[in-house]
């Protein structure tokens, strides 16, 4: 108590240089947590647009084809989908069963203007899509196609932006079918989702599944089925149950988790957050340095003092703590200062969002999320960066201390 | 003249009549498969890809040994000393800037040869044409004031890449004219041309023919053998993966 | 009570070597007033601070309360200081952000003592030294003279056998200064303390009942003296 108290008094004493210090602290825990509840925001929405428009929660391939996932194999494809479906609805789970096949639209100069083409991934959907996916809300122009129609597909609407397209206009689709021949058709947009995924906004082309698997010849198998599990549940706990009830069914399948196959984003993701680490690191380098140069300057004007108090017999432990504590008071300072600033930062983050409309539109930054970006609320950032900041300040003055406290009491007494 | 035989002259005159023709679909499809069948061969040539962005000229040389064993190294700028290697049904690829061998499998090997209209499963593809289609007689036709065949190949199963090919050839020497390669539904994909022909080894055979996407106007990809030479002795360490990076 | 036997105390710069203390001996018994005097450079401060337990000598044995100092190691020192010995120093150092009262107890609170006695003692010491409603006062707050009492108070409080002043009026006018002497001199008379101080002062060595001359490291005198 004793301690802490000459703790206070001895801050008290410089309060500029004190102040100073614990701004500088205060800034960079605000910084840190702003940019975290950035990318935390990003993270959640982005995982929820992941899982709502691109991968869903589960998806069952064939081994194979996860393999070979580059070419998209038709190949490769589930052969029997029907009773791997049934199983996974009986374990009361939403799953449909899709086709991702690679094609070219070839757009023709009397709709387009110009005679191009354009290599996409086109997606097979059935009409019981919605119990697992989410795009009913998201249609921005037209109509879904119906169940068993031809020629009908949807775009994302940034792809019809990019190629020209409207609903009504007609192109070819190119493709290759299962066993590798190739085959060509007519189709017509009779639909754009806007969606709050900007890569499906910018890459989605979808059709009917029973229209595929005429096309594609394939014969009732599927590349892939895609399963929805609720929020409350854990996707990994999902996926092991899964596994189990489908090996027995059919060996040749796997269970991926949406984390398998949004690899791109997770690395960006991992990336980013390494970018905040690296904030957080170099704030805390600052924090250490300013600390350590207030208490090497703190240490030398009160070496006769600490002479003193050691001559007095004051023991080492005790000096330690009283000033481990003196600058961890620093730190403690400023967090407070920080989480206030923090706090409003996140505030504002959360209820407003930065507007990056402007360049989202054309740049993948690997985040779902559409045009603004929006923070979220983290308790154990905030609880991290205060911990962190008190006790890092601590740790910072170690140095300091250790060097008053090595020179011999004489010599410190000498200079009084 | 006995009873007997009369019986079978009549039934031969009455088959020649039904079916028209002397000659079937299938000694025209094998004929023509025979005369592009050499027991080894060694040529160089270049391959023209046109496009929407324009014009592309890639040069080879190639030899070949049987039916299956092909080797063809690119000696343009742009992509020397990048090999292709088919060696039964395997088929590697070589790239010299990344010192990198690369086995082609499955689904890669519908991938386009250098951006062309050829893609690497053309290389590999059966030398005998009848394994994968039946072939019907659709009829003649004069294609530069030649006399050909029409011959209609139907794929026999998925994996053949034209579902429906039509063929023109040549009625005197056996050669392909002009094909047209179609989906299952008639639509047409390419259409392949033959723009000169030569004489090797006593066969004609195309020197220079072009192949045009029916679908992306305005693209095409013309193939071009400037020297061949027929049955002359190659060495089988010249198609092995080691002989590869040189 | 301090025994010093044949205690030396070398200082090695480099190449020049000083014999700050060159075996010295004395006898210092309980109760003393004594004053080490001498020019400046004839190891006064060293021979407090050996027998501060502030620091170590080169040869000979340090004896206090019958310990042998020497083989002691630095933690024992402090627990030794802490214990037994009180500290006055020329320029008081007291703790500026610390009241009067807290510079005083503060020694106690090295000492674990329970918070009731702690005040008791404290304010009590205080009077004694004479700074009685004065408790509140930060040093910067009191004359040089006060904050000489404040450091007399603090070396007396935890109630040392001995207690060892390094010019403790250098940095006092001369009237001031025998103030504090004479208080001093109570004290060790009141509470039986041993005081041993240095100077170089002649009015100073007035007050002390034994002096002992220092020259070049060497005692050179060794006198008892009336007062
Ligand atoms: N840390 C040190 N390093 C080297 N020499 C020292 C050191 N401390 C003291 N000395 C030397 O030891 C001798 C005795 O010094 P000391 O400080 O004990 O003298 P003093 O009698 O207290 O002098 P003053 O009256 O000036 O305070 C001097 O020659 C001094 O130069
Ligand atoms: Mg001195």
């Amino acid at each position: 108590m004793f301690l802490l108290r000459l703790a206070v008094k001895n801050l008290s004493r410089y309060t500029r240089r004190t102040i100073i210090t614990a701004v500088a602290i205060a800034m960079g825990i605000a910084m840190y947590l702003a940019v975290d509840s950035m990318l935390l925001g990003a993270a959640e929405e982005s995982e929820r647009n992941l899982k709502w428009y691109e991968t869903a929660s589960l998806r069952v391939h064939t081994t194979a084809w996860w393999e070979d996932r580059l070419f998209l194999p038709l190949d490769e494809a589930i052969e029997e989908p029907q009773p791997i479906l049934e199983t996974i609805h009986a374990l009361g789970y939403g799953a449909v069963s899709r086709t991702r096949f690679s094609a070219e639209l070839i757009l023709g100069w009397e709709e387009f203007g110009e005679d191009g083409y354009l290599p996409v991934e086109i997606t097979a959907i059935g009409e019981d899509d919605g119990t697992v996916y989410r795009y009913g809300a998201t249609l921005a122009e037209g109509r879904f196609f119906n169940a068993g129609e031809m020629d009908g597909i949807v775009l994302g609407s940034w792809l019809a932006e990019d190629i020209g397209a409207t609903v009504g206009s007609s192109l070819i689709v190119s493709t290759r079918g299962k066993g590798g021949f190739f085959e060509a058709f007519d189709a017509q947009v009779v639909g754009l989702v806007n969606c709050p995924n900007p890569n499906v906004n910018r890459t989605l082309v979808m059709m009917d599944i029973q229209a595929a698997d005429q096309y594609l010849g394939m014969k009732g198998a599927v590349t892939n089925i895609d399963i929805l599990v609720p929020d409350r549940e854990e996707v990994q706990s999902v996926q092991r149950t899964l596994s189990q009830a489908l090996s027995s069914l059919d060996s040749s399948v796997i269970v991926l988790t949406w984390k398998d196959l949004a690899q791109d984003y997770l690395a960006i993701v991992s990336s980013k957050q390494g970018g905040s680490s690296l904030i957080l690191f170099l704030i805390f380098i600052i924090a250490a340095v300013g600390i350590s140069n207030t208490m090497l300057m703190a240490m030398y004007e009160r070496g006769g003092e600490i002479a003193m108090m050691r001559a007095m017999g004051m023991e080492e432990r005790r000096l330690w703590v009283s000033f481990l504590l003196e600058a961890a008071l620093i730190g403690l300072l400023g967090s407070a200062i920080g989480m206030v600033l923090g706090a409003l930062a996140t505030l504002y983050m959360v209820e407003v969002g930065i507007d990056l409309s402007f360049m989202l539109r054309d740049l993948d930054m690997g985040f779902r999320i559409p045009s603004v970006m929006r923070g979220a609320w983290s308790l154990s950032s905030f609880i991290v960066a205060a911990v962190g900041g008190t006790v890092l300040s601590g740790m910072a003055a170690v140095i300091p201390v250790r060097r008053a406290l090595k020179s011999p009491i004489t010599t410190a007494l000498v200079r009084l | 003249m006995s009873r007997k035989t009369l019986f079978i002259i009549t039934l031969l005159l009455f088959f020649s009549c039904a079916s028209l023709w002397a000659i079937t679909a299938e000694e025209i499809i094998a004929a023509v498969d025979a005369n592009t069948s050499f027991a080894s061969s060694h040529s160089s040539g270049a391959i023209i890809t046109v496009d929407r962005f324009g014009e592309k000229k890639s040069t080879f040389e190639a030899w070949s040994k049987g039916d299956n064993t092909s080797l063809i190294e690119f000696t343009s700028l742009a992509e020397r000393g990048q090999k292709i290697l088919r060696t039964g049904s395997s088929l590697y690829l070589y790239y010299p800037e990344a010192d990198q061998l690369i086995r082609l499998q499955g689904a890669a090997l519908r991938q386009s040869v250098l951006g062309s209209d050829l893609s690497y499963e053309d290389m590999t593809r059966e030398s005998s044409t009848l394994a994968s289609y039946d072939a019907t007689l659709e009829g003649e036709d004069v294609i530069d004031g030649i006399q050909c065949w029409i011959v209609k190949l139907v794929a026999k199963s998925r994996s053949s890449a034209y579902p429906i090919q039509t063929l023109w050839v040549d009625q005197e020497r056996f050669v392909v004219r002009k094909g047209l390669y179609a989906t299952a539904a008639g639509r047409a994909l390419k259409e392949m041309e033959v723009i000169a022909l030569m004489e090797v080894g006593g066969v004609a055979m195309a020197k220079e023919s072009r192949i045009a996407d029916l679908l992306k106007r305005g693209s095409s990809t013309t193939m071009r053998i400037e020297s061949i030479e027929i049955d002359i002795p190659l060495p089988d360490a010249l198609f092995s993966l080691e002989n590869l990076s040189w | 009570m301090v025994r010093l036997e044949d205690v030396s105390r070398i200082y090695q710069n480099g190449q020049s070597v000083v014999k700050a203390l060159d075996r010295v001996s004395l006898s210092v018994s309980g109760g003393e007033f004594l004053s080490i005097a001498g020019p400046s450079g004839s190891g006064k401060t060293t021979m407090l601070n050996l027998i501060g337990c502030l620091d170590t000598f080169d040869e000979g044995e340090l004896y206090i309360n019958e310990r042998p100092i020497g083989g002691m190691t630095n933690k024992e020192r402090t627990a030794f200081r802490r214990r037994h010995l009180g500290f006055i120093f020329q320029s008081y150092n007291l703790i500026p952000v610390l009241t009067a009262y807290e510079n005083v107890s503060f020694v106690l609170e090295l000492l674990d003592m329970e918070e009731k006695r702690i005040k008791e003692t404290t304010l009590h010491m205080l009077s004694e030294v004479g700074l009685a409603g004065l408790e509140g006062r930060r040093p910067a707050e009191l004359s040089g003279g006060q904050q000489q009492r404040v450091a007399i108070a603090r070396a007396l409080v935890k109630e040392p056998s001995i207690v060892l002043a390094d010019e403790p009026t250098a940095n006092l006018d001369s009237k001031t200064g025998e103030e504090i002497l004479t208080l001093m001199k109570t004290m060790n008379e009141r509470r039986g303390t041993t005081f041993i101080f240095s100077t170089h002062d002649a009015m100073v060595m007035e007050y002390a009942r034994r002096l002992v001359l220092l020259h070049d490291g060497r005692v050179v005198s060794d006198e008892q003296r009336g007062s």
